[in-house]
C-alpha cells in the first residue's frame, strides 16, 4: 500500500504545484477545481450513500443551502470566517430535520423520498423570493481570487477524503457496514440504526455545505436550478457509482470521469444538451448490471483472476 | 377545479404489482414515455398498451432479471439508469420544447348537474375507474392475476406450486410499464408536456402509493384520492408553485405518523 | 439429570402477562415467565406453540401486545432491539443472518463495539475481545474468513459468538441446535455449558429435546401460546400434559 500512498503524495504535490507553475491555464484550473469540489461532494456523499448504504438523491439539497447561505451573508457584509462555518451548520441542521421521517424508510423507498426531498428543497428556495432571488438567483460582486477557492477546493477534498479514511478503520464505519448489510441484525447486536445513520447524513451535509459555499464564491452566480437541480443531485449518486461505491477513492475516480465526460461532450455536442446525461444512464445501467462495484471492483476482479486464486474450502470452521 | 385534479389522479394510480417492492419502481422510470405518443388521439392507448408491454417485458427479461437477486436498491439504480436514459433520448430526439395535443375534443365539455367539466377530464376519470377494475378483476379472478400476487408475496412458494415465475415477472413488469405509457397517454389529453413531465408525477405517484400502503390497488386509489384533495385544497391558499410541495408534506406527515401508510395502519389497528 | 444447579434464585429476566396478537390469532396467551440468574432455562413446546414469539418477546425483538418484560428489575418492554442488547440481553437468531460482506471476526467486532457497556475503545481492544469470543466457539482459526463461508454448524457458532461479544448477561439462542448432527451437537451443548461457566444466563427454545434434558437447569413448556408446565426437566418431560401435546392423546 505504500506505493499507492507515494502516488497520491505526488499526485497532491503536483495539484499543489500547478497553479504556480502555469498561472494562466485558466480552463485547466478551472477543470481541476471542479475536480476537487465534484470529488469531495462524491466522498462525502458516499459515507451515507456508500459506507451505510442509503443512496440519497437528494444531496443537492445541502450543496444549494451553503450555497445560498454564503451568498447570502457575504451580500449582508458578513465575513467570510463566518460565513462559512454557517453553511456548513445549517445543511448539517437540516439533514437531521429530514432524517427524521426519511429514516423511517427503507432502502428504496429512502432514495426515492430523497427525490422528493430534493425537488421539494428546490422549491422552497425557488419561492422564497425575497431571501434567495427566486428563479434569477444571486449574483455576488467580489469574490476572493481564484486560485484561492482552487486550494480551498483542494484542501476540502483532502479532508472529505480524510474523513472517509478515518471513518472506514473506525468503530463507526463498523456500525455503518453493519448497518448496510443487515440493519436488523445489526439492532440486535446493540447498534443504534437509526442516530448510526443521521450521523453519517449529518457529516456528509455538512461537507458538502463548505462545498456549496465555495462554489458560491468561485462562480459568483448561484441560482435554484444550478445548486439544486436534479442534474445536481443525481452526479453525486453517478460519481460514486462508477469509481466505486463504498470505496474511498471510488468517489474520486468517479469524479474524473464525471467532470471529462461532460466538458468533451458538451465540447463536441453543443446541441444536444442532454447527451451526458445519456451517456451516464447508459454507463450507470451498465456498471449495474456487470459490475456493481464500479470501476474498482473491476480492478479488483481482474486482479484476482489473473492471480487465479483457488476458491476458498468450505471446511468444518 | 378540485374535481379536475381528483380525475387526473384516478389515473395516475395504477402500479406495478408484482413483487411489491421494487419491480413497481418501474412504472416511476417510464410515466412520461407518453411523450412517444403524445401525438395522437384516443385511439394511442390501443397501440400503446400492447408496445409498452413487450417493451416492459423485453426489459424486464434483458436487464432486470439480472439485478433481482441482489439488494433492491441496485433494481433502483438500474431503472434510475434507464430512465436517464430515455429521458434524454426524449430531449435529443423532441427537444426540450413544450409539446401539446389539440383537437376539438380536448376543447370540449360536458355539462354535468350545473357544472362544466372539461371531456378530456371526465374521459380520464372514467378510464381510470375502468382500468382500476381491470386490474383489480385481473388480479383477482384471474390464474395469472393470482399467480401475480402469489409472485409477490413468496417468490419460492410461488415456484413450488408450479408457478412460472420467471415468466410472471415478465408479463408484471411489461404490465406496469403498459400502464404507464396509458396513464401517460391520458394525461397528453389533459397537459401540455416536455420530457420533464414525468418526474414530477413519479414523485406524486410515490407518495400515492404511499399513502395507500404498498399491497393494495385499492389503497393506491384511496391514497390518489386523498392527495388530490389535498392539493386541491393547497390551491386555493398557496402560490401555485408550492402546489408541488403539499404532496410532499402530506407524505412526510403520513411517514412520521404512520409508516405503513394509511392503508396497512387502518389494517393494523383493526387487528388489535 | 439436571446438568447444573441454578447458581442463584434470582430472577434476572421475567415477563408477565405477556400476550402477543396477530390479527385474530393469539400467538402467546398471557405467560408469566420468570429467568433465574446463572441457569439454562430451556422452553420448549410443539411446533405452532408461540415459543419463538415469547422469545422475541422476551428479546425486545418485538413488543408485546399487551404485558411487561423487566430485566434486573428495570422494564425493558418496548425498547428498541439495541436498546436491549446493551442493557445487557443479547439473542441470536434462528435462520442465521452473518454480515455477508465481512470476515468470522469482523462480525464479532461489531458485536464487541456495540452492546453492553464498557466497551472496548479503538479496533484493536474490540478485535481482541472479538478473538475471545471466537476461541470460545472454536472459531479463531477462521477469523479471517468470509463469515459466507462457513458450514451451517460454524454460522450457527458465529451467531452466537457475535452475540457472546455483546458481553451479555443473559443469552438467548432460538433453535441453535436445528439442522446439526449428532456431533456438532455435542459440540454446541459443550459450548453452552462453557458460556454458562463464564456467568451468563441461558434461555434456550429447542425443538431436540434429548439435549434439553442434559443440559438444562429448568424447562417451561408452551402449548398453544400459554405455559401448561415447568420445573425440573426430567418431571416435566414425563408429564402427561407434556408428553400428550407432543405426541397427541393415543400415546398418552
Amino acid at each position: 500500500m505504500d506505493r499507492r500512498l507515494i502516488a497520491v503524495a505526488v499526485l497532491v504535490a503536483a495539484a499543489v504545484v500547478f497553479p504556480f507553475a502555469a498561472p494562466h491555464a485558466e480552463y485547466a484550473i478551472d477543470v481541476l477545481f471542479l475536480i476537487f469540489l465534484y470529488g469531495a461532494m462524491a466522498t462525502a456523499w458516499n459515507y451515507i450513500g456508500g459506507f451505510a448504504g442509503q443512496v440519497s438523491f437528494g444531496h443537492a439539497a445541502f450543496l444549494g443551502i451553503g450555497a445560498y447561505a454564503t451568498m447570502i451573508l457575504i451580500q449582508s457584509n458578513i465575513s467570510l470566517w463566518i460565513a462559512v462555518p454557517v453553511s456548513a451548520l445549517l445543511p448539517g441542521l437540516y439533514s437531521l430535520l429530514i432524517g427524521i421521517p426519511a429514516f423511517r424508510l427503507r432502502g428504496p423507498y429512502f432514495s426515492i423520498a430523497t427525490i422528493g426531498i430534493g425537488e421539494a428543497t428546490r422549491l422552497i428556495a425557488l419561492n422564497l423570493n425575497g431571501l434567495t432571488g427566486g428563479a434569477s438567483g444571486l449574483t455576488l460582486a467580489h469574490a476572493p481570487p481564484k486560485v484561492d477557492l482552487y486550494f480551498a477546493a483542494l484542501l476540502l477534498c483532502a479532508a472529505s477524503v480524510g474523513i472517509a479514511a478515518w471513518i472506514k478503520g473506525s468503530r463507526f464505519g463498523y456500525a455503518l457496514a453493519a448497518v448496510r448489510q443487515d440493519p436488523d441484525a445489526a439492532e440486535t447486536l446493540g447498534v443504534a440504526t437509526t442516530v448510526t445513520k443521521t450521523q453519517a447524513l449529518f457529516v456528509s451535509a455538512c461537507v458538502l455545505g463548505v462545498a456549496g459555499s465555495i462554489y458560491a464564491l468561485y462562480y459568483q452566480f448561484i441560482s435554484p436550478d444550478s445548486v439544486f437541480g436534479f442534474s445536481t443531485a443525481i452526479s453525486f449518486v453517478i460519481m460514486p457509482i462508477i469509481g466505486g461505491v463504498g470505496t474511498i477513492a471510488g468517489p474520486l475516480i468517479g469524479a474524473v470521469i464525471y467532470t471529462f465526460v461532460r466538458e468533451q461532450l458538451t465540447a463536441l455536442l453543443a446541441n444536444f444538451s442532454n447527451a451526458d446525461l445519456l451517456a451516464f444512464g447508459l454507463l450507470l445501467i451498465a456498471i449495474v448490471v456487470f459490475e456493481p462495484g464500479g470501476i474498482l471492483g473491476l480492478i479488483r476482479r481482474l486482479r484476482n483472476r489473473t492471480r487465479a486464486k483457488p476458491p476458498e474450502p468450505v471446511v468444518d470452521g | 377545479m378540485s374535481y379536475g385534479l381528483a380525475l387526473i389522479y384516478g389515473v395516475l394510480k395504477v402500479i406495478n404489482l408484482a413483487n411489491a417492492g421494487f419491480l413497481m419502481l418501474g412504472a416511476y422510470v417510464t410515466w412520461w414515455l407518453f411523450t412517444t405518443f403524445g401525438l395522437h388521439p384516443l385511439l394511442a392507448p390501443l397501440v400503446i398498451v400492447p408496445l409498452f408491454f413487450v417493451v416492459g417485458w423485453g426489459l424486464e427479461r434483458t436487464l432486470v432479471r439480472r439485478v433481482l437477486g441482489a439488494e433492491p436498491i441496485i433494481s433502483l439504480l438500474l431503472l434510475f439508469g434507464v430512465w436517464l436514459v430515455v429521458q434524454s433520448l426524449a430531449y435529443v430526439i423532441w427537444t426540450g420544447d413544450s409539446r401539446s395535443i389539440e383537437t376539438p375534443f380536448i376543447e370540449a365539455t360536458v355539462n354535468l348537474g350545473g357544472i362544466q367539466l372539461a371531456l378530456p377530464r371526465v374521459y380520464a376519470f372514467l378510464m381510470g375507474i375502468v382500468v382500476l377494475v381491470a386490474l383489480q378483476l385481473f388480479l383477482t379472478r384471474t390464474y395469472l392475476g393470482r399467480a401475480i400476487r402469489a409472485t409477490a408475496q413468496d417468490r419460492d412458494a410461488a415456484r413450488l406450486v408450479g408457478v412460472d415465475v420467471d415468466r410472471v415477472m415478465g408479463i408484471a413488469f411489461g404490465i406496469g410499464i403498459a400502464l404507464a405509457g396509458l396513464g401517460g397517454s391520458l394525461l397528453s389529453l389533459l397537459f401540455s408536456f416536455t420530457p420533464d413531465f414525468g418526474h414530477e408525477l413519479s414523485l406524486k405517484s410515490f407518495c400515492i402509493v404511499v399513502l395507500g400502503g404498498l399491497d393494495s390497488i385499492v389503497g393506491v386509489a384511496f391514497g390518489s384520492i386523498v392527495l388530490s384533495l389535498a392539493e386541491a385544497f393547497g390551491v386555493r391558499y398557496m402560490p401555485a408553485s408550492l402546489q408541488n410541495l403539499i404532496s410532499f408534506v402530506v407524505l412526510v406527515v403520513v411517514l412520521i405518523a404512520m409508516p405503513k401508510g394509511i392503508v396497512g395502519t387502518l389494517r393494523a389497528m383493526r387487528r388489535g | 439429570m439436571a446438568e447444573t444447579e441454578p447458581v442463584t434464585t434470582e430472577t434476572i429476566l421475567a415477563g408477565r402477562g405477556l400476550t402477543k396478537r396477530f390479527g385474530g390469532l393469539v400467538a402467546v396467551n398471557d405467560v408469566d415467565v420468570d429467568v433465574l440468574r446463572g441457569e439454562i432455562l430451556g422452553l420448549i413446546g410443539p411446533n405452532g406453540a408461540g415459543k419463538s414469539t415469547l422469545f422475541r418477546l422476551i428479546a425486545g425483538i418485538m413488543p408485546p401486545t399487551s404485558g411487561t418484560v423487566t430485566f434486573l428489575g428495570r422494564s425493558i418492554t418496548r425498547r428498541s432491539a439495541h436498546d436491549v442488547c446493551v442493557a445487557g440481553v443479547a439473542s441470536t437468531h434462528q435462520i442465521v443472518r452473518p454480515f455477508r460482506e465481512m470476515s468470522v471476526l469482523e462480525n464479532v467486532m461489531v458485536g464487541a463495539f456495540f452492546g453492553r457497556r464498557p466497551r472496548p475503545h479503538g479496533v484493536p481492544a474490540a478485535r481482541e475481545a472479538a478473538m475471545e469470543a471466537l476461541e470460545l466457539c472454536a472459531l479463531e482459526g477462521r477469523a479471517g474468513s468470509a463469515a459466507h463461508a462457513l458450514n451451517m454448524s460454524g454460522q450457527k457458532r458465529l451467531e452466537i459468538a457475535r452475540a457472546l461479544a455483546t458481553r451479555p448477561q443473559v443469552l438467548l439462542l432460538d433453535e441453535v441446535l436445528a439442522g446439526l448432527n449428532p456431533t456438532e451437537t455435542d459440540r454446541t451443548l459443550d459450548l453452552v455449558r462453557a458460556i454458562r461457566a463464564r456467568g451468563v444466563t441461558i434461555v434456550m427454545v429447542e425443538h431436540n429435546l434429548r439435549a434439553v434434558r442434559g443440559l438444562c437447569s429448568r424447562i417451561v413448556v408452551l402449548v398453544e401460546g400459554r405455559k401448561i408446565v415447568e420445573g425440573d426437566p426430567d418431571a416435566v418431560l414425563n408429564d402427561e400434559r407434556v408428553v400428550t401435546a407432543y405426541l397427541g392423546t393415543a400415546h398418552a
